[in-house]
């Protein structure tokens, strides 16, 4: 049916792209190009890193594209596959990154939980946060990694000093985090549970830790990084153990290529530490929003 | 006998609610005057005598307000837009203390009933919980009060006086606009309040909708006789409603006229829109709303 002069058919407009309901074809292309669009992001890596070196004029301008500096793709690549396999003189590396991982995992719970705690009271207690605010910004501005040699002096060489080092990190991503969650929980919420008689303390146990849980995994990813860092840096000083003592022996050696190895395993355990986490928020959090994408 | 009383004074007691409007005069010009004669003691739930607010920044919202209103009474207030009529609902509900005057709260814990509920202009629904849930969250606050049995029942039997019975294991991100204000309305109902608050509870909804919504609402608080103050910019919600609309000076606030609503027949809202003593009652409100929000423009011009 044609519109005549003056008469608006709707029929013959489209429909604005956001308005076409998504189905399951059309999810299923997105994600498919979001894939693409990954694997066309690391082969654009791949290939700039292993062929961007070669050019003789880049890499004598360039001091990061020397391939001394940064080895490359394919003898990475080889140092991976020796360390998973324990060849060609390389140790096999699942012992030694169990033992990092195991205090990087100890150490960002015991973080999060102490980070969890601390900013939902603080957040339901002004109060206490004016009274302990500065104190805690004050330590938090201290260089951590300048105390680890203090902390394996005291603590011993061992995983107790990887553990607190780790916490040390971890406790300050989380505390910030989880007070900001705690103060945006909308005010009409808390009112309305004031004015159904609920007690502070419920009202924290039932309304502010949901919306902190929310805000606690948004730093895992951060304190997932600051975790493993936090222990392969106790394992570099002291030499105990893990991914760090291996990392020690491939830099005295100055051999890039087995840093670089060990630095792709420490990635790859960082990106399954993150996506955990996402799983575990998708479970446990179902009805944010942030969920939805 | 009616009496005047001073201006800024409003008494709401049901002994004296109105006669239909039929062969009744509903208005009043100039002061407010009482509704009522006075009444036993026992008979008024809540009562604000003087009562002044001004926030930290100075900005004084209410001055000198006084406001009684009975058991089973259903007292609608309207006003120009910051006056401070969602101020007196914080007032009410104790989020906000007077700084002169008295806010008397003759009701309290009373079995499994609520002292006082609320619903706010924001959403308040949990987006972690079920519909259900969200219905019964007084009972989930205080958990001795009644069995998960006899809470669930009474939330089933809400859900289905508004139609949402097939929606209780859903969650609010789930529900349309109208379907939570709904919840939200149900929510505050589920714990059979002495004093429900409803603070431009449907603002949010498109007109189709927030009718239909009226006149359950209307249903439901016939059925339970819930003592209700409603908030609202809408003039026809609070003469579907309510049983009485107060006027609002602009801020800040105080009572500059009362006016007694009773419909004859309630059991078609909007029906009932189209009829006379409708739009006499609703031309009368807009004639005195009119007449604050030119007052309140003169004062703020001088």
């Amino acid at each position: 049916m044609t519109a005549t002069q003056g008469e608006l058919d709707l029929a013959a407009v489209p429909e604005p792209r956001s308005s076409r309901p998504a189905t399951a074809g059309s999810k299923k292309h997105g994600r498919l190009v979001i894939y693409a669009c990954r694997v066309a992001v690391l082969v654009a890596f791949l290939a700039a890193w292993q062929y961007l070196p070669k050019v003789s004029v880049l890499s004598h301008h360039f001091r990061f594209l020397d391939p001394f500096f940064i080895s490359s793709p394919e003898s990475a690549a080889k140092a991976v596959y020796d360390y998973a396999l324990g060849r060609n003189g390389s140790p096999m590396i699942w012992s030694y990154l169990w033992v990092t991982v195991r205090s990087a995992l100890e150490g960002l719970v015991i973080g999060t939980v102490l980070g969890f705690a601390l900013g939902l009271f603080m957040s339901s207690s002004p109060f206490w946060y004016e009274v302990f605010g500065v104190y805690i910004n004050a330590i938090n501005a201290i260089p951590r990694i300048a105390l680890v040699p203090i902390i394996i002096a005291i603590a011993g060489v061992g995983s107790a000093a990887e553990v607190i080092a780790v916490v040390m990190m971890v406790f300050f991503v989380m505390f910030f985090n989880c007070l900001e969650g705690g103060r945006s929980v909308p005010p009409a919420v808390l009112d309305n549970a004031r004015v159904l008689a609920a007690s502070p303390l419920r009202m924290m146990m039932r309304i502010r830790i949901r919306y902190v849980s929310l805000w606690a995994f948004a730093a895992i990813p951060n304190a997932a990084a600051f975790s493993i860092l936090g222990v392969i840096f106790v394992e570099m000083i002291a030499g105990t153990g893990g991914i760090g003592l291996l990392l020690l022996e491939a830099t005295n050696n100055i051999d890039t290529t087995s840093s670089v190895g060990l630095i792709v395993f420490l990635s790859l355990t960082g990106v399954i530490m993150v996506r955990l986490g996402e799983l575990s928020k998708r479970r446990l959090l179902h009805w944010a929003d942030s969920n939805r994408g | 006998m009616n009496e005047r009383r001073a201006v800024g004074r409003l008494d709401v007691l049901p002994s004296q609610r109105p006669e239909p409007a039929a062969g009744r005069q509903g208005t009043r010009t100039g002061s407010a005057d009482s509704m009522s004669t006075a009444t036993s003691p026992e008979d008024v739930l809540l009562e604000l005598a003087d009562v002044s607010f001004s926030y930290p920044s100075g900005l004084n919202a209410v001055a000198g307000l006084s406001i009684s209103v009975g058991r089973g009474s259903r007292l609608g207030i309207v006003g120009p837009s910051g006056c401070g009529k969602s101020t007196l609902l914080r007032l009410i509900t104790d989020l906000a203390r007077p700084d002169q005057g008295r806010v008397t709260r003759n009701y309290g814990s009373d079995g499994d009933r609520a002292p006082v509920a609320m619903v706010f202009q924001e959403d308040t629904l949990l987006p972690w919980l079920t519909v259900r849930k969200n219905v019964g969250y007084y009972y989930a606050l205080h958990p001795r009060l009644l069995s998960k049995a006899e809470v669930n029942d009474r939330v089933g039997q809400l859900l289905g006086m508004v139609g949402l019975e097939r929606f209780g294991d859903s969650y609010p991100r789930e529900l349309s606009g109208g379907m939570k204000r709904r919840v939200a309305f149900l929510a505050a109902i589920a714990c059979r309040p002495q004093l429900l608050l409803l603070d431009e509870p449907f603002s949010s909804v498109d007109e189709p909708t927030r009718v239909e919504i009226h006149q359950q609402v209307r249903d439901i608080l016939d059925q339970f006789k819930i003592t209700t103050i409603l908030v609202t910019h809408d003039l026809a919600e609070a003469v579907s409603l309510m049983d009485a609309v107060a006027i609002l000076s602009a801020r800040p606030a105080r009572v500059t006229k009362v006016t007694p609503v009773a419909l004859s027949d309630t059991s078609d809202l909007l029906e009932a829109r189209g009829t006379r003593e409708f739009l006499d009652l609703y031309g009368q409100l807009w004639e005195a709303l009119s007449h604050e929000i030119r007052a309140g423009r003169v004062s703020a011009d001088r």
